[in-house]
């Protein structure tokens, strides 16, 4: 704050940068979270269950956004000074606009590790709410009755959706259909699937989404405890990436 | 502005990676952070180039898609806590203009037992989650709030409020979970309180900005105080809105509606929380990239190890209290009873992005302290669960 003449005028005061840039990145944070929601992809990151919250949080940011202008003109620049901060806080729009929204797939799951055991473990509220008509179950609900009803479930017809993935203990004629399950948010996803017997499964492209269609084998081995259940299928037709791409229980 | 207590260099040294850039030059351990910071934001770069995929060489082609899932949990983190810290600093803007000094005065208990269980109880009535609760307590901290009290109000209000109650009920279907969750919450979050709260000086607990009640009478220059080292813009703001408290006649010249007030207010908070939840959020989300979660469950039979484990999950993870529990539900049958109770009671307390927004309003070393004593007390309580139930 140099020793400037009184402002008597306060329209001649320069632009304020900084606070340019707190409005830019309210409103971009904003508009970037409403667009994804327009366009169908806030799936891809949170529960459609808290959608309401995200757009209730979007229009407070442009709120927010709305009363912070007026400091564009008003505020002297030596109260407020473009900083790195700036550029922390813009993370959220930079990478939302600059990475293209792409669900978690084949690429997390390399990461993560395809996860059946975790799963294994079942609550009663998750039993009670696997749907009585086995023609409707996902692969989650496979998962789940396959661990509760085990070789019960051997012979039965399966026509499931997923995603490929590929695994190193599989054989060229297989390869894993796999769902990310999402309890709140893309942190917490969890992937779930079954190996697929399929010819030249392997050479199918990884994360290309596919249809299922076949029988459900459930084979144990030693000491009936160990379950290795494989889809035998009879048809496996390329679809198009679900519009909600994560089971969501 | 600048007052002869305002110069601690410890708490002028943010934990996050990025350092202001537009603080005085301190010799050589600014010149570190400085360069700390730029290599951060270049690794950040580098990171955001490849998931953008824009010109990425084919030699580096496999990277994008683990960097594009990086952006996914990233986004994925901030999207789900936004709303709830935007409640917070919205509850907070609403503290600082609406309610005076003497109102809390008036209803916070002298004996520092009571003064931390009612603190612990607070969230009943305000209900947020761990964003949330921090800006919060930062407030009524400020407004002369008891340390004992805004100590068990930061740790307990996450799990004590009617929604994650709700929550943890919907979850797991049983009144016995959810009365354990809330008891060992509340008896950690008084322990823990009393035992910092009464032990230490005031000014030695909280961070330079946030009031000092012992220091600071004049209600004119208590909330520039506040704001004035990081967010210098409101500084003449606040200045208005003190007189208003104490002089009404001065409140119609100022021409501003309460709404515009509070949103003035909420948003000076909102950037200066904002950038620790996004801090936290990019480190989760990268520890999560980085280590497979399978190598850390594999880990979950032992009765001890499985604990540290959900303990562990729970700071990575970084998840909201309010939906914590059906997290935890799809452990239950993998996990010892001890270790489900610990993820429960310790991550609403305790994760990457709640620690680095602590420390808006505790001393570093504080924080250090609640985080170890919870992690401890956490850890306590998931074993004698185990050896109880066993």
């Amino acid at each position: 704050m140099t020793t400037a003449p009184p402002p008597t005028y306060p329209a001649a005061r320069p632009i304020n940068y900084a606070v340019v840039a707190e409005v830019l990145i309210l409103g971009g944070t904003a508009t970037l979270f409403l667009m994804k929601w327009v366009r169908g992809n806030l799936d891809y990151y949170i529960h459609p269950r808290y959608t309401i919250l995200v757009v209730a949080g979007a229009i407070f940011l442009l709120m927010m956004a709305g009363v912070r202008l007026r400091g564009v003109f008003t505020e002297p620049r030596s109260s407020t000074r473009l900083t790195w901060m700036h550029l922390l806080l813009a993370m959220p729009l930079l990478f939302g606009v600059l990475v293209p929204s792409r669900p978690l797939g084949a690429d997390t799951l390399a990461g993560r590790g395809l996860d059946l055991t975790v799963r294994a473990g079942i609550s009663p509220q998750q039993a009670s709410s696997l749907p009585a008509n086995v023609n409707e179950w996902n692969l989650f609900h496979w998962n789940t009755g396959i661990s509760m009803m085990g070789t019960a479930l051997n012979g039965e017809a399966i026509d499931v959706e997923g995603f490929v993935y590929h695994d190193a203990t599989l054989g060229a004629d297989e390869f894993y259909v796999a769902r990310f399950v999402v309890t709140c948010c893309a942190a917490d996803g969890v992937a779930t699937g079954l190996p697929v017997r399929w010819a030249n499964g392997s050479s199918l492209p990884l994360d290309a989404w596919v249809r299922v269609q076949g029988t459900l084998v459930v084979e144990t081995a030693g000491d009936e405890s160990m379950l290795f259940p494989v889809i035998d299928a009879a048809q496996v037709e390329p679809i198009e990436q679900p519009r909600l791409p994560y089971l969501f229980p | 502005m600048e007052t002869p207590t305002t110069r601690p260099t410890a708490s002028e040294l943010l934990p996050s990676p990025a350092v202001p850039a537009g603080s005085p030059a301190a010799g050589l351990p600014a010149l570190f952070q400085r360069l700390t910071g730029v290599l951060l934001f270049g690794l950040v770069g580098i990171v955001l180039w490849l998931a953008s995929d824009i010109g990425v060489p084919p030699v580096l082609a496999p990277w994008t898609g683990r960097m594009q899932s990086f952006a996914t949990v990233f986004l994925g983190i901030f999207v789900e806590a936004l709303p709830f810290l935007l409640a917070g600093v919205l509850m907070s803007a609403v503290i600082a203009l609406f309610i005076t000094e003497e109102q809390i005065n008036r209803f916070t208990p002298r004996n520092p037992v009571l003064a931390a269980v009612s603190g612990a109880l607070l969230g009943l009535a305000f209900p947020v989650c761990e964003c949330g609760s921090i800006p919060a307590a930062r407030r009524l901290l400020t407004k002369g709030v008891a340390l004992p009290t805004g100590i068990a109000f930061v740790l307990a209000a996450p799990v004590i409020n009617p929604i994650v109650i709700v929550s943890t009920y919907v979850a797991f279907g049983s009144w016995e979970m959810v009365a354990w969750r809330v008891g060992l919450t509340l008896l950690i979050a008084v322990l823990v309180g009393l035992v910092i709260g009464v032990a230490v000086a005031p000014e030695q607990v909280l961070a330079h900005g946030v009031l000092n009640p012992a220091i600071c009478t004049h209600p004119d220059h208590d909330h520039g105080h506040a704001h004035g080292h990081h967010h210098h813009h409101h500084h003449d703001h606040d200045h208005a809105h003190s007189h208003d408290h104490h002089d009404h006649s001065h409140a119609p010249a100022s021409g501003e509606s309460n709404l515009r007030r509070v949103l003035n207010h909420a948003n000076a908070e909102f950037f200066e929380m904002a950038r620790f939840l996004i801090a936290g959020a990019m480190l989760a989300a990268a520890l999560q990239t980085l280590f497979p979660q399978q190598a850390l469950l594999a880990l979950g039979g032992g009765m001890v190890i499985s604990i540290l484990v959900m303990m562990g999950l729970a700071v990575v993870l970084s998840v909201c209290s309010t939906v914590d529990s059906f997290i935890a539900l799809s452990f239950v049958n993998t996990f010892t009873p001890g270790a489900i109770m610990a993820f429960l009671v310790f991550g609403p307390m305790i994760d990457i992005k709640s620690t680095l927004m602590l420390t808006t309003t505790f001393k570093r070393h504080i924080v250090a302290i609640i985080a170890l004593l919870t992690f401890l007390l956490s850890l306590l309580s998931g074993i004698i669960i185990n050896f109880y139930f066993s």
